[in-house]
């Protein structure tokens, strides 16, 4: 719950050798493939199987711990924001990624920022969504995992709307938002008008240097359109380069972040709508307790 | 490195506002003109950590790219946007939050940083009275002050 009438909670946040040393980041990695109970594995259709893989709809984890909870325990309140989404993952149309010079950390507290709309993307995120966030801002927390849902500008759902029309697509909701579930620690779905599904994840490939992988799914009604058809593959192009846009603004905050980092003496502070940072951060050090 | 290494052209820093960046060894730091007074700090934003000025000079606020939180001459961030609703930092919880100050010593023209506050800054002036052209920080001057390299101008290795 976002409370912003009193001051948030301060929120200790893992040190920055975290960020910055292989070692320390080798023992990360160790923990997090012995210590935790689940970790997003890929999708239905990736050709991965196995005794130790359980599905969430059509979003498939592998099981870490043989005494793990059930992936449904796991994921909490999560699970049904994910079975919801499956549906649209049958309707695959774009996939990209971006290699980052940063701690793979540093990307995920990027995208857990609610906050950063205004200075990194004022033309591209920042107008999308409702301008009065006390009101359409809402957040639910559960563990490391969580999701932020933003009611859409009234100019983005009326035009949503409209590609809704032209473009015959599908919703898996009918919602006028724009929603982000993280799973801990790599799994993000980023959705949009309750059609537009972004799965992204985030892969570690040193200790300052990470990849974030997404896919893009864009259901339409099985109608047989070929107009509404064609515009979809127009559409494809323009949100494929858009969501690309968003991520290359993001790009260089995280690495100024990553050069930066190791310097700073004080502890960093986060506000209201940078708490899910500190839950993944307070996941992390409890992981790391016995390392 | 850790003495005082030499940062940049006195000049560059003529008039309020303008600012210089570099590093000492691993650590980011900005000299810039208050209204007359230069300061130095780590460049190192106190929210969540992003270098804040990313080119070797300018001219404009101390202000981070990340969140906008734009620092003053006591390196306290004086303007947080969304304070009233996202921090509730009164002034004390600013001033805790203040940017870590290093030495600056202007001598011959040229600006050093030191990172310990305490730093003697007369040293400096005494590499260049001595008519040292290769200083102890590695960097290279002309006998006319012009910079031929500088240390800091780059990101080093552990500090």
């Amino acid at each position: 719950m976002l409370t912003y009438d009193r001051g948030p909670p301060r929120r200790p946040l893992l040190s920055p050798r975290w960020f910055t040393d292989p070692t320390a980041h080798a023992v990360e990695q160790d923990a997090l493939a012995r210590h935790l109970p689940w970790r997003y594995a890929g999708l239905v259709g990736d050709g991965i199987d196995g005794d130790d893989i359980a599905a969430c709809g059509d979003f498939l984890f592998r099981r870490q711990m043989p005494d793990a909870p059930s992936l449904a325990d796991w994921l909490g309140p999560f699970t049904g924001d994910l079975l919801a989404r499956s549906p649209a993952l049958d309707s695959p149309v774009a996939r990209d990624a971006v290699e980052f010079a940063a701690n793979w950390k540093i990307l995920v507290e990027n995208t857990l920022d609610d906050f950063h709309g205004a200075s990194v993307h004022p033309q591209t995120i920042h107008p999308a969504v409702d301008a009065d966030w006390r009101q359409h801002l809402t957040t639910q927390r559960a563990g490391p995992h969580s999701r932020s849902s933003w009611k859409l500008a009234d100019d983005t759902a009326a035009w949503w709307g409209k590609l809704l029309a032209r473009g015959a697509l599908r919703r898996f909701a009918d919602q006028d938002r724009y929603e982000h579930v993280f799973i801990f620690p790599d799994l993000y779905v980023a959705s949009f008008y309750g059609t537009m599904v972004i799965v992204h994840r985030v892969v570690p490939l040193a200790v300052d240097r990470s990849r974030l992988e997404w896919r893009t799914f864009l259901p339409g009604a099985a109608s047989g359109d070929a107009k509404a058809a064609s515009f979809r593959r127009g559409l494809v192009a323009m949100l494929s380069a858009s969501a690309r846009q968003v991520i290359e603004e993001d790009r260089p905050l995280c690495e100024q972040v990553q050069v930066a980092r190791a310097a700073a003496t004080g502890p960093g502070i986060l506000g209201w709508r940078e708490q899910r940072i500190g839950d993944v951060h307070a996941a992390l050090a409890q992981l790391l307790e016995t390392e | 490195m850790t003495g005082w290494a030499l940062l940049g052209q006195a000049r560059d820093l003529a008039d309020h506002g303008q600012w210089i960046t570099g590093w000492i060894g691993s650590i980011p730091v900005l000299v810039r003109n208050f209204s007359g007074a230069l300061r130095g700090f780590r460049n190192v934003c106190s929210h969540r950590f992003a270098l804040m000025l990313t080119t070797p000079s300018g001219k404009g606020p101390l202000r981070c790219p990340y969140h906008a939180w734009i620092y003053d001459a006591d390196g306290v961030p004086k303007a947080i946007p969304f304070n009233d609703s996202d921090f509730h930092l009164d002034d004390a919880g600013r001033r805790a939050l203040a940017l870590p100050p290093v030495s600056v010593a202007v001598a011959g023209g040229l600006v050093f940083v030191h990172p310990d506050t305490g730093a003697d800054p007369v040293i400096p002036g005494i590499w260049l009275e001595q008519g040292m052209r290769t200083l102890p920080d590695g960097s290279v001057i002309s006998a006319d002050g012009a910079i031929q390299y500088r240390s800091t101008q780059t990101r080093g290795g552990a500090c």
